[in-house]
């Protein structure tokens, strides 16, 4: 049967690329089942319609479930990211325990409780206070950052392949810079030359427990490092001169125990690619 | 017979002095071999060696087709191996998503849209993409136990290590998590230890039982099953002869021992009694009697 009307160009395209209401639409779909003309008009047609790309509904899905899933970078994070720490890196960095904690209000009342006293009556003993308590925050942070102990999480860290020397040098650093600002204000209210020489213990302990660390768990080595170093700064102000151990031989021991350290750390965690307890 | 994509040759481990493994020779293909054995026989100490989270102190360890001498070697295995330690930490305040996405950092995924996919894969197979954005803490027992599984499934790893996998699940959860375990070892080597028989007769082609550090033994399911042949029967009381014994459901006792006396209603060992029999061969004490 031939039809005595065909559909026109404009209404084809329309049809074709889906642009026109569904009423006319019936209506055009109708008469083209019925007409071989327009049936071979609707080819043409179809070449000649710009492509329509559908929307990928996997995508979209994947960044719906993304918004509900992924959950809000903590404050930590998003400051190490800030601070111009790759996101994956700031994500490993805050998740150690001296980040996720109430590690940095402790410093921070610690410092303040150390500064209040240094502007007391008793000086001295807040100087002293100053002394014992500011290069061991890094310290204790540092063994807390990967501590088996502090974090067993630390296991199943082990048996990735991300490099472990990099995990804890970026938790150090994480560590140090959330915690040396607030010691380093704390020290405004002390001396001069403690403000700025205590990092010298501070950086020689450290080092001193990531290297022992790679054959125990860093907590050990830092309590002996505590203790060891409260009894000094304890016998020193009784003889009323704390100060001593930031000067000439005392500082060349801080020194010592930083190189050696750093160098024994490097040299065991690439050999052995594991950290304290587990190694 | 694919090659071994897992070969220890007399291998230990000493710590403090004390032997923890000794004179260990392994050698593992695709497939589920199940490690069983009592608390303090090693099971954890060969796991951790087989992580590459402890080294050994003799021995050749090769792990798929590298000997671990180098930390490129240990990388290069780290990058195709999923492990779950028996103790798992879990950062606070992460939900369950979080953590299976950090753990996928640490496993070099860094691009985000292929690492959310397949974090949302894995939680999907051990069935926990329902409450993945709940914090773990808030989890039970053993849908922490499937976060933790989850983690060590990220990238399909060729070599699976799981120490206690089962630990706090319920029945059906077990069941379920056998099917996700049975899927992974088709084309993995997957080792895990346990302290289930049950699970280790529904799913480990090979089981090897340690002892003091030592292999005891090592052979098919079937094979140690087989040892205990006539060496399992039923009996109204207790039989003192026998090296374990128990009173079952029915009311009759189950006991286990060298042979079962003659005219003794012999019947099917499990792999449990067959495990109880290779122990009872090389305890010091006899197994406790239970009535």
């Amino acid at each position: 049967m031939s039809e005595r009307w065909h559909v026109d160009g404009a209404l084809l395209m329309g049809w074709v690329g889906g642009r026109i209401g569904p009423v006319l639409a019936a209506s055009v779909e109708q008469h083209v089942a019925r007409c071989a003309q327009c049936r071979d008009r609707v080819a043409s047609a179809a070449n000649e319609t710009p492509r329509v790309d559908l929307p990928d509904l996997e995508r979209s899905w994947s960044a719906i479930r993304d918004a509900v899933e992924v959950p809000r970078r903590s404050r930590m994070e998003r400051l190490l990211a800030a601070c111009g720490l790759p996101a994956p890196d700031a994500m490993l960095a805050a998740a150690a325990p001296a980040l996720r904690g109430a590690w940095l209000g402790v410093v921070t009342v610690v410092m303040l409780f150390v500064a209040a006293a240094s502007l007391s009556d008793a000086r001295a003993s807040g100087v002293a206070l100053f002394l014992i308590i500011a290069p061991l925050i890094p310290v204790a942070g540092v063994a807390l950052a990967y501590s088996v102990e502090a974090d067993p999480g630390l296991e199943q860290e082990a048996a990735t392949p991300y490099p472990k020397l990099r995990l804890v040098l970026l938790r150090t650093a994480a560590v140090l810079a959330v915690s040396l600002p607030v010691v380093a204000v704390a020290g405004l209210f002390v001396p001069a030359r403690v403000s700025v020489l205590w990092l010298l213990p501070a950086v020689g302990f450290t080092a001193a427990v990531l290297a022992a660390s790679t054959w125990i768990d860093p907590v050990r080595p830092a309590v002996v490092i505590a203790l060891g170093w409260v009894t000094a700064v304890a016998a020193t102000a009784e003889r009323g001169s704390p100060l001593v151990l930031l000067a000439g031989g005392g500082l060349a021991v801080y020194l010592v125990l930083l190189v050696l350290g750093s160098f024994a750390f490097v040299l065991r965690t690439r050999r052995f690619g594991a950290l304290g307890r587990l190694s | 017979m694919s090659a071994p994509t897992v070969e220890l040759v007399d291998v230990g481990k000493r710590f403090r002095g004390a032997t923890a493994l000794g004179g260990v020779d392994l050698s593992l293909t695709p497939g589920i071999t199940g490690l069983l054995g009592p608390n303090g026989a090693g099971k954890t100490t060969l796991l951790r060696i087989l992580a590459t989270v402890l080294g050994a102190d003799e021995g050749v360890v090769r792990l798929l087709n590298r000997e671990l001498t180098t930390p490129q070697d240990r990388t290069a295995v780290r990058r195709r191996l999923g492990y779950l330690p028996q103790e798992l930490g879990f950062p606070r305040g992460f939900s369950a998503f979080r953590f299976v996405d950090y753990m996928a950092v640490l496993k070099e995924w860094t691009d985000p849209p292929p690492r959310h996919a397949e974090v949302r894969r894995v939680l999907e197979q051990v069935d926990l993409a329902g409450i993945a954005t709940k914090r773990i803490n808030t989890l039970s027992g053993g849908q922490r136990r499937r976060v933790a599984l989850a983690q060590a499934l990220l990238g399909c790893p060729d070599l699976l290590v799981l120490d206690e996998p089962t630990t706090g699940l319920d029945p059906e959860q077990r069941v379920a998590l056998r099917a996700v375990l049975a899927e992974a070892g088709r084309a993995a080597t997957l080792v895990l230890a346990t302290h289930q028989t049950e699970d280790v007769a529904a799913l480990c082609d090979r089981v090897i039982v340690l002892s003091s550090g030592h292999v005891q033994f090592d052979g098919r399911v079937p094979e140690l099953v087989a040892a205990a042949d006539g060496r399992v029967w039923l009996a109204d009381t207790p039989d003192p002869d026998a090296q374990a014994s128990w009173r079952t459901g029915s009311g009759r006792y189950r006991n286990v021992g060298q042979a079962a006396p003659p005219a003794a209603e012999v019947v099917e060992p499990t792999l449990e009694d067959a495990y109880l029999l290779l122990r009872g061969a090389s305890a010091p004490d006899p197994i406790e009697v239970t009535t």
